[in-house]
């Protein structure tokens, strides 16, 4: 009987789950926010994206294959996805050779080193992003103005964040049917609002993430620009404004929702991922009002990333039957 | 979810027994188990309010202390970590082996004082 059976210890049914599945379905969220940046930047941004993609896999084969000598990871879509979020968060017009370097930053240095997979203390393309954009500062933050009609205000290619930094834009002027369509400049995902915000309903549909960390996030940026220009400006139309600029310029959706949601990267209770969104919104806001950074989004997730272990160390879930 | 595997034809039915269930090979193959993504799927369906991929952790390296600390006791291996598990890790084998070792353990200290 022995032989002709199965036998194992309970319990002897599994669910649907699987790490391939949900790499895949962060994948298909992100396919919107793909489409429409080749409508508004054209076809650069699918050499981007490929290149990135190809480096990012290939690399981890690489590294799996002759330094660590185990089994193929490749399989399980996480380098395609880090490839994915790494091209996210380029500019289309950026040159191939960079991309390849950051590749080379994820897979080499941000997560192969410490195991791979589920042991990287950082978000891979997101370090990869930041040391891009501290080695390279000029072609990280030179886009192309979009080419979709009606992008009156875009025309320099300097992101509405950037633009509202320098003094040449006012939030009360700001495009904002254009920020949330997606026809300005930025990097090639986070443009367009509504793609991302479908990517996230896919996301919540297939319960791949849950709502704590994006809204947190978002909701303390809105609350934080509120404040802020309640404090700063006297004229009311600011007050209503400012947040929903923050909320939809630069990386504040596609941060939120699929870079600070990363499971690896971000706490294992619900209690730690709120305070967790709420520590990201509050550094986000405070480097790009205050620093020397248009976007402040990418140094807050990374920062927030190193308290993950200490919020998983003290922030427990409610035992059932205890207060 | 819960119920005992049978290993052989001789085992005793008991009054509590309410069915015979036999599941065909597709469903009781288990998958290879990968790295630990730590999505938290395990703690979200965990319904004691325990750390399921913690305690396996634990398990795994014989750190009873911590284990206990962690309230590994309390956990009533209903094997919802387990069923929900992206990556295919045997949690509740891992949590099973830990919690009998503690309460072994508990069971001696007590019996000294």
């Amino acid at each position: 009987m022995a032989n002709r059976f199965f036998v194992a210890p309970a319990p002897h049914l599994h669910g649907e789950m699987s790490t391939v599945r949900l790499m895949a379905d962060v994948i298909i969220a992100l396919l919107p926010a793909l489409v429409i940046s080749v409508k508004v930047f054209g076809w650069d941004v699918l050499a981007v994206t490929a290149v990135s993609v190809v480096s990012c896999v290939a690399l981890e084969a690489f590294v799996q294959h002759f330094i660590v000598r185990g089994k193929s990871t490749v399989g399980n879509l996480s380098a395609a996805l880090t490839g994915l979020l790494l091209a996210m968060n380029l500019p289309s017009n950026i040159p191939l050779w960079i991309v390849v370097v950051g590749a080379v930053f994820a897979i080499c240095v941000a997560k192969m080193p410490f195991g791979g997979l589920g042991k990287n203390p950082f978000n891979p393309a997101l370090a990869a992003r930041v040391f891009l954009l501290i080695a390279y500062p000029q072609q990280m933050t030179s886009f192309v103005a979009p080419s979709v009609e009606g992008a009156a205000d875009a025309a320099s290619g300097a992101t509405p964040l950037a633009a509202l930094k320098a003094g040449m834009l006012s939030a009360c002027d700001a495009d904002y049917g254009a920020m949330f369509t997606g026809a300005t400049a930025g990097s090639l995902g986070e443009v367009s609002a509504l793609a991302l915000l479908l990517g996230f309903a896919y996301l919540l549909m297939r319960r791949v993430i849950s709502w704590h960390i994006p809204v947190s996030i978002l909701a303390t940026m809105a609350i934080f620009a509120t404040i802020y220009a309640g404090v700063r400006f006297e004229d009311s139309m600011m007050h209503l404004y400012l947040p929903a600029f923050h909320l939809l310029s630069g990386g504040a959706m596609l941060g939120a929702i699929y870079m600070a949601t990363d499971y690896v990267t971000s706490p294992m209770t619900k209690k730690g991922m709120l305070i967790y969104g709420v520590g990201i919104g509050v550094l986000t806001m405070c480097i790009r009002l205050w620093g020397a950074y248009p976007e402040g989004m990418s140094f807050a997730i990374l920062i927030m990333n190193s308290v993950t272990p200490l919020l998983n160390k003290y922030v427990k879930p409610r035992r059932f039957g205890s207060r | 979810m819960m119920g005992r595997a049978l290993s052989n034809v001789a085992m005793p039915v008991m009054k509590g027994c309410s069915g015979i269930t036999i599941l065909s090979g597709s469903e009781v193959r288990r998958g290879e188990e990968s790295a630990c993504i730590k999505c938290a799927k395990c703690v979200e369906a965990c319904p004691m309010g325990l750390e399921p991929y913690l305690l396996a952790k634990i398990s795994k390296r014989k750190g009873w202390e911590a284990a206990e600390q962690n309230d590994i006791v309390s956990c009533i291996e209903c094997g919802c970590c387990q069923f929900t598990c992206p990556a295919n890790i045997p949690l509740l084998d891992y949590v099973r082996l830990g919690k009998q070792s503690v309460m072994g353990i508990i069971r001696s200290r007590n019996a000294k004082k």
